[in-house]
This record gives structure tokens, C-alpha cells and sequence, in this order.
């Protein structure tokens, strides 16, 4: 992605509800029409979050800039942020019309040009003609869309979605899992996207902030996330299973990492008690890599391309994930997983 | 509720055609003969005159001091409503359960009760005379339109509290929150989008403001005086003081018409209510306090809240227990605290033949309200049973809102058509002691069934099933099955019919034979008497009907499990 222009700022943010904080200490920043995913198991924060950037809540600490503004004192109406929420939260006394223009009326628009506004509207979410239809009659996937014609509609310089697919059945989410960010893109529009869901991340994020309890754990792209996580419940928050807790000290100049299933040379930099990540997507069943571990398959269940296994070896239990076109080893017989310590052994804080 | 349609046939077979019928002959034979059969006189003595002046009364009634009461509950209520539905407070229970008891007492007791606050003899006059040694009481309250609209606010203000309240606490937060990301200021969220959604619970709250001003006989007759006639207070002057029945009877008709618009226009809005909009939790829609100002707004709102609903009540009992004599000089001065006006209950205050000790007057009530309770259960406790019965019957549909109409006829009105029917063959009940029960009995009707009716339809059709199943006729389905699981509802029937028939007033006033008073027109007979002993004999009954009734209330509550829009 080329360098473009740094928009929302979001410095030391702290929210507290009582005594718990919901929100500790948040920074990161957005480029102009960049998609940042805020990813993060419920509870973790994310919505309030999203009500503090929108003005629904005002932080007790921190500051939000839009293009080195302060917005502490900006009411919400004048912000210009758009926010779909969670279950939607269309008027039920208006009908489509009504909904999707409810912001051209609210910047005090004339008639047609709602109306114009309201028509391109609903042709970015596939819904031309809906206009006259009442909420109560659409089905959850049409909510969905005419949720997110009513908050693209003003146009907003920051759009936000809370869990936008969340209450949607598998499979429309796994259809407007395609159709979102083609929508997004064209046009070119700043998103903040808020989630639990890994796989919505993956599709959609050009960034992750990825938090947990109030806290930021871990902020870069779905590929650095997923390759190089930095912590035990980064790994795990990504399905990442294979942790155990290990030691590193320097042994003839060069590191060396001390797990339950062995010792392995290792490029990190940390020392001390740390949690060793063994990549499950990342060992073979040939037998035939610098590293190999015995041991008796336990488990196994086909996801459709892959193949899970959970193998028990004499020290620990393994998870690993397989192409499924291979021979699928049956439950109870011994295999070899093969490994390149350097490559599918992670050191982690 | 997911009864399957195929088990609601077998139901409906098993029980049969003719104990349908069984089970609806005793309350339509009831309301029959002493609902519609007085009423139908009404309107055939009415038809036999016409009376000028009619017409601007009732315009009077519709327009004026109605609508001026109903837009102040309104502007009391309204912030009330969004305070109690938004934001957890401390003591907000408490003062829920205290708005509601202005609402249940009986309307000679909220006379008392301004009277004991702000009439000649009431404690802001009192503290007047005493400061400035005046020997005749500075305020004059009584028998303004002031003294009508407060006590309307004062025991009004709780509906739209309860029904928009409650309302607006399932409502979701991020509608109007929407709004205001899409560019609407929170003046534009709440017009655009929250008054609109909440506008059916305003609308039937008002029109339950607005009838039950326009049917609030005992305030208007004791607080606003010859100068406030309303629709009521005439019906009861034509009646007792005139004796002229034909007029007395045009004026029912036209009040019953307007309640029964009103009531059915209620009914249609409190439908409404049920559209569907998705019911947020309260747990997600309400928040504490946060900032300063908003503490303060909520401080400066429930202070006008006690005042208006709290200070009337504390008032009244105090004053009960308060002694007054007038000095040498003709001011009046506190003499202390003292049980005299208590004592003073048990005595023959004046031996004239329509004077009974109040004690007995106590005693009458107490009698009356057993038999209301009595007959209540005879005759409620069926038609809730019948109407529970989810068959989609042409029967029940048509018999539905027919049970239910003695909410919108005024207890003045029923009073009347008692006195034109009953006191006359075929049915020559004036004299007899069952015809204030059956009075009471028919005010209270409504609230007994629609405490039973949800209550007996919660219960799953395959839990009688299962009993049938298990080898239970159908009079112990209902002795093991139904009764053990509507029991709370049942005694909240139960006391409502108690609460209701104690306090009383506009049918009893009519009805109430001299000899027989109940409280409420004892209480009446000592307000409208000067002298203190008096006085003060009205504030102690009245205090002990405050209690009495207040008591049901809490107990209601208590016993009840929140339901919104049930009335």
C-alpha cells in the first residue's frame, strides 16, 4: 500500500466503567481510506471504543484527532462518522426511504437530491427498488444492507461497523463476506471495522488492532498477524494452539530454546521464561525434516481443504493442520512430524 | 407463546361446546342485570328529555381544566418517564413504588390530603397564621382550578411514569443514537426518532390521563366546589340534591359516550404499543449518572417528583395526629402532637340519625369489601378462565372487550342506573346491603380479570396435557394444574378487588344508604362540615384509608411480575 495520509489519531484512550477499565490505553492511527479491523473476543472493549471515536461516550482520558483536530468537544452529529451498529438499529417507523435518508435530511438536503442520494445508495448494496418497503418486512441480510446504505448514504469521512456481519446466519455472512469489500472499495472509503471473527478480519482488513481486555496486543497486517504473532493470546485469539512454556539461554554463543518436547537452536532475541509456539501449519508428516517428533494420532477431523490431526507424543500434545488430499493417517497409528525448528518454532513474550 | 395449533383442537374438543357456554352464563348474566339493563334505563329516561346546557358542559368537560391537568401530568411525567427509563439512581424502587400510591388512593383520600397540605385547615396555612398572627387563613386554595389540576397531576402523574416509562426502558438506546451519527443533533434524534416510537405509549397514557380527569368525581366535588361542575359533579347534584333523574340521566349518557370513546381509543393505542419494535433488555438500555449536570437535573426532577406525589401523603398523616385550638385572640395555634382525632373515631360525634360512629362506618366497609371480594371471585374468576382459554372463538372475541366495558363507565353513572332500576320491581334491591358489593364488584371487574387473564394464558397448554395424559379430569386439571400456578395472580385479583372497593367513593355517594356510610363517605360527610373535631376526624380516617390502601398497592406490586403496557 502506497503512503497516504494519516486521518484518525487515537492517543492513550482510557474509558472505565467503575473500577474496571474497558478501555486502556489505546493508540493507533488510520491512513485515508485504509480498512483497520479492531479484532478482539468479546468484552475486550471494542465497541466502546467505537461509541468514544463516534462522541456517544466521552473518554476519561486521551485524545481522538481527525486530521490533527481534537474531537473532544465536537458533538456527534457534527463529526461526520458514520456508525453501524451491531443489530443494525433501523427506525422501525420509517421505511426504507426514510431510513437510508435520514442523514441527507438531517444536512438539509431537497427532496430529489435525497431521493438521488437514497437510490445510489441502495444500488451500492444490490438493493435497487427497496425504497417503499418497510424494515419490519426485510429479511436479516436486506437489514444488513439497507444498515449499511443508511450509514454510506452522508457519506461520512470515517465509516464504522460494530460486528456487521454478527448477526447474520453462516451462510449470508459468508456472501457478504465477498460483497463488503468490494462495496468498500469502491469507494475508497476509511473504515473502522470492528470484530470477533478472524476469518471476517482476514477478508476484509488492510490493518488489525488487535486487543484484548482494554488493552492493544498486537497492531499490523493479517499477514504479520497470522506469521509472526508476539504473544501467547495473539497465537491463540488465531488459532493457534501448539503453546508451551520454555526457556532461552545462550548456549555456545548462540540461542537455544528448552521446551517439554526438546531443545532447538532459535533466532530470538528474548531470554528467560517465555511460551514456545509450535506452527501446526508448519510440519510435515514425511519424516524427513531437520526436526522429528514421534508420535500416535489421537484425533482427526477433514475441514474440507485440511485435514486436523492431534497427535500425542510421549511429552506433549500436538495439534497440526495437513493438506487434505494426502493420505489421511488413521486414529491410534504412529506418525513422524517433521519441522524446521528455525521456521515453524515461534518464540513468544 | 409456541402452542402448536394441533394441540389447541384437541383442547378446544375436550372441553366442549356446552361448557363454553357454562362457563360464560354467571359474568354475562351479571353484567347483564346489573350493568347493561341500568345503563339501558339510562338511556331511555335520557331519550325522554332534552336539556339545554348539556352540551357546553360537556364542552367544558372536554376542552378546559381535562386537557389543562392532562398536559401537565404530561410535562411532569414525560422527564420522570425518561429519567426512570434511562439511568439507574439510588432509591429509584423506593420512589417508584411511592409515585404509584397517589395513583391507587381513593379520591376523597387525595382530597384529604390536599386539604391537610393546603386547605384552611392545612399545614401551609396553619405556618401562615401562626408566623403572621392572622386569624383567618391567608391561602385560599380550595375551590380553585389550582387545587383540581394538582391533585390531578398528583395522582396521575404515575401513568405516564409507568406506561412511557416502561416503554421507553425496552427501547433501544442506539436508535437515537443512530440518529446523531447520521447528523441529528439530540434534539432531531429525540423528535425524529424517539418521540415517534415512543408517541403510541404517550398517546394511550394521556387518554388514561385524560378519563380517568374526566371521571375523577370525589376530587372535583370536594376541591373545586360548585364553581368546577363537571359531567360527574352535576349527574350527582341532579340526582341527590334535585332529584331530577332525566337530566341526571341525559348527562350519564353523554359521559358514558365520551368514556367509551375514550376507553376504545385507548384500547386501540395500547395495541399498538405491541408493534414490532425488537425490546431491548433494561440491563443494556440504562446507565448510572455520570456527569455533574446530568446529576443535577436528575436531583432537581425527583425533588419536584417527592414534592408533587410525596408531600400530599406525609401532610395527611402528620396532620392526622396534630392538635389544633384557636387562642383568646382567634389565631389558631398547634397544640401538639396527640392520638385525639384516633380516639375520637369511636364516638357519636353528633347524635343525629345520619351520624354513626366511624367505627361502624370502618366496620361497613370492611363488610363490603368481603363481599366484593366474594362476588369478584364468583363471578371474575369464570370470565378469566373463559377468556384465558385461547380459543379463537367468534364467542370470546365478541365477549372480550364486552367484559371489559365497565372501565369506561364512571362509577357516578352506575350509581345512577342503579338507583333508576333497582330500586323498582322486578328488581327492588335499594334497600338491600348486596347492592354497593355488586356496585363495587363491577368497578373493580376489569382490574380483577386483566390481573388473571395473562397469568392463566402463561400457563403451556402441555403441561394440562400432560396431566390429562397422566389421568386428571378436567376439575383437577384445574384444582392441581391451574390454581397452584396462577395463585400470586390470583391474590393480586384478590386484593385489587379488596383495594378498590374499600376506597370507593362515586357509586358508594350515590348508593351508600345514611344509616350504612362506608369510610370514603364518611370522610366526605366530615370535610364537608366545618369545625376542627371534624377536620380532624377526616384526616385520621383518611390516613388510615391511606394506609389500608397504599398497603394493597405494595402488596400488588410486590406480588407482581412486570409486565409492559399491562394495565
Amino acid at each position: 500500500m502506497t503512503e497516504r495520509e494519516t486521518v484518525l489519531q487515537i492517543r492513550d484512550l482510557v474509558k472505565r466503567f467503575g473500577e474496571t477499565a474497558a478501555l486502556d490505553d489505546i493508540s493507533f492511527e488510520m491512513q485515508m481510506g485504509e480498512i483497520v479491523a479492531v479484532l478482539g473476543p468479546s468484552g475486550c472493549g471494542k465497541s466502546t471504543l467505537l461509541h468514544l471515536i463516534a462522541g456517544l461516550e466521552r473518554p476519561d482520558r486521551g485524545q481522538i484527532l481527525w486530521q490533527g483536530e481534537d474531537m473532544a468537544d465536537v458533538p456527534t452529529h457534527l463529526r461526520g462518522f458514520g456508525l453501524m451498529f451491531q443489530e443494525f438499529a433501523l427506525f422501525p417507523h420509517l421505511d426504507v426511504r426514510g431510513n437510508v435518508g435520514f442523514g441527507l435530511r438531517m444536512q438539509g438536503l431537497r427532496d430529489d437530491q435525497i431521493e438521488a442520494g437514497v437510490s445510489e445508495a441502495l444500488r451500492l448494496v444490490d438493493l435497487e427498488g427497496y425504497e417503499a418497503r418497510q424494515v419490519d418486512t426485510l429479511s436479516g441480510g436486506e437489514r444488513q444492507r439497507v444498515a449499511l446504505a443508511r450509514s454510506l448514504a452522508p457519506r461520512p469521512r470515517l465509516l464504522m461497523l460494530d460486528e456487521p456481519l454478527g448477526a447474520l446466519d453462516r451462510t449470508l455472512r459468508e456472501r457478504l463476506l465477498l460483497d463488503l469489500p468490494a462495496i468498500l472499495s469502491e469507494l475508497d472509503q476509511t473504515v473502522l471495522y470492528v470484530t470477533h471473527d478472524q476469518e471476517e478480519t482476514f477478508a476484509i482488513a488492510d490493518r488489525v488492532v488487535l486487543l484484548n481486555a482494554g488493552r492493544v496486543v498486537q497492531i499490523g497486517t493479517p499477514f504479520e498477524l497470522y506469521h509472526n504473532p508476539h504473544t501467547a493470546f495473539a497465537a491463540r485469539f488465531l488459532g493457534l494452539t501448539n503453546l508451551f512454556p520454555a526457556l532461552v539461554r545462550d548456549a555456545d554463543g548462540a540461542a537455544q530454546v528448552e521446551t517439554p518436547f526438546g531443545t532447538y537452536p532459535t533466532e530470538t532475541r528474548l531470554r528467560g521464561q517465555v511460551t514456545a509456539l509450535l506452527r501446526g501449519d508448519r510440519m510435515q508428516l514425511d519424516g524427513e525434516g531437520p526436526e522429528v517428533l514421534h508420535g500416535r494420532v489421537k484425533d482427526r477431523s477433514f475441514r474440507g481443504q485440511a485435514l486436523r490431526l492431534k497427535v500425542q507424543t510421549s511429552q506433549v500434545e500436538l495439534a497440526c493442520t495437513l493438506d487434505s488430499d494426502l493420505d489421511a493417517p488413521e486414529i491410534g497409528q504412529v506418525v513422524e512430524l517433521s519441522f524446521d525448528p528455525l521456521h515453524a518454532l515461534q518464540v513468544l513474550a | 407463546m409456541n402452542a402448536n395449533p394441533s394441540s389447541l383442537r384437541v383442547n378446544k374438543r375436550g372441553t366442549g361446546f356446552q361448557t363454553g357456554w357454562l362457563l360464560w352464563l354467571p359474568p354475562l348474566t351479571f353484567l347483564v342485570v346489573f350493568f347493561f339493563y341500568p345503563l339501558a334505563r339510562i338511556f331511555s329516561i335520557s331519550f325522554g328529555r332534552g336539556d339545554q346546557g348539556i352540551f357546553s358542559l360537556l364542552l367544558q368537560a372536554l376542552t378546559s381544566e381535562n386537557t389543562l391537568s392532562m398536559l401537565l401530568t404530561l410535562a411532569l411525567g414525560l422527564p420522570g418517564a425518561y429519567l426512570f427509563a434511562r439511568y439507574r439512581f439510588r432509591g429509584k424502587t423506593l420512589l417508584r413504588a411511592l409515585s404509584g400510591i397517589p395513583f391507587v388512593l381513593p379520591t376523597v383520600v387525595v382530597a384529604a390530603a390536599f386539604n391537610a397540605l393546603l386547605g384552611p385547615n392545612g399545614w401551609l396555612n396553619m405556618f401562615l397564621m401562626n408566623q403572621f398572627n392572622l386569624a383567618h387563613p391567608p391561602f385560599n386554595f380550595m375551590h380553585t382550578l389550582g387545587a383540581i389540576l394538582l391533585a390531578h397531576v398528583f395522582y396521575n402523574t404515575t401513568i405516564v411514569l409507568r406506561m412511557v416509562g416502561d416503554f421507553w426502558s425496552h427501547l433501544d438506546p442506539h436508535l437515537a443514537a443512530a440518529a446523531e451519527t447520521l447528523g441529528a443533533t439530540r434534539w432531531q434524534a429525540f423528535r425524529r426518532v424517539s418521540l415517534p416510537l415512543l408517541s403510541p405509549a404517550i398517546m394511550a397514557a394521556s387518554l388514561l390521563v385524560f378519563l380517568f380527569d374526566f371521571t375523577s368525581f370525589g376530587v372535583i366535588l370536594l376541591l373545586g366546589g360548585p364553581r368546577f361542575a363537571t359531567l360527574e359533579v352535576e349527574i350527582y347534584t341532579q340526582t341527590v340534591n334535585l332529584f331530577n333523574l332525566p337530566t341526571a340521566a341525559s348527562l350519564s349518557l353523554l359521559q358514558l359516550v365520551c368514556t367509551l370513546a375514550i376507553s376504545v381509543l385507548y384500547t386501540r393505542l395500547a395495541k399498538r404499543i405491541a408493534r414490532p419494535i425488537t425490546l431491548r433488555p433494561v440491563l443494556l438500555t440504562q446507565k448510572g449518572l455520570a456527569s455533574s449536570r446530568q446529576k443535577l437535573a436528575a436531583g432537581v426532577l425527583i425533588a419536584a417528583l417527592l414534592i408533587v406525589l410525596v408531600t400530599p401523603l406525609a401532610a395527611l398523616g402528620a396532620r392526622s395526629f396534630t392538635r389544633y385550638g384557636t387562642a383568646p385572640r382567634g389565631e389558631v395555634v398547634q397544640q401538639g402532637w396527640t392520638l385525639e382525632n384516633y380516639r375520637q373515631l369511636s364516638e357519636d360525634p353528633q347524635s343525629s340519625i345520619f351520624f354513626v360512629p366511624p367505627t361502624q362506618a370502618i366496620r361497613n366497609s370492611l363488610l363490603y369489601a368481603a363481599a366484593t371480594v366474594l362476588l369478584s371471585l364468583l363471578i371474575g374468576a369464570p370470565s378469566a378462565w373463559a377468556l384465558a382459554r385461547r380459543t379463537s372463538s367468534r364467542l370470546a372475541r365478541i365477549l372480550d372487550p364486552l367484559l371489559m366495558l365497565p372501565l369506561g363507565a364512571s362509577a357516578v353513572t352506575l350509581g345512577l342506573g342503579f338507583i333508576v332500576t333497582l330500586s323498582q320491581p322486578p328488581l327492588d334491591l335499594r334497600t338491600s346491603p348486596v347492592l354497593l358489593p355488586i356496585a363495587h364488584t363491577l368497578v373493580a371487574f376489569p382490574f380483577f380479570v386483566r390481573s388473571l387473564v395473562p397469568a392463566l394464558q402463561s400457563i403451556q397448554p402441555n403441561l394440562k396435557q400432560a396431566a390429562a395424559a397422566l389421568g386428571a379430569a378436567p376439575r383437577q386439571v384445574m384444582l392441581y394444574i391451574d390454581l397452584p400456578l396462577v395463585g400470586r395472580a390470583l391474590l393480586v385479583a384478590v386484593v385489587f378487588a379488596f383495594t378498590i372497593s374499600i376506597g370507593e367513593f362515586g357509586a358508594s355517594a350515590l348508593l351508600a344508604r345514611p344509616e350504612f356510610p362506608t369510610v370514603p363517605v364518611a370522610i366526605f360527610r366530615f370535610l364537608s362540615r366545618p369545625g376542627a373535631i371534624n377536620f380532624g376526624m377526616a384526616m385520621a380516617l383518611s390516613t388510615l384509608l391511606m394506609l389500608v390502601t397504599a398497603g394493597g398497592m405494595l402488596a400488588i406490586e410486590r406480588l407482581r411480575l412486570a409486565e409492559v403496557g399491562e394495565f
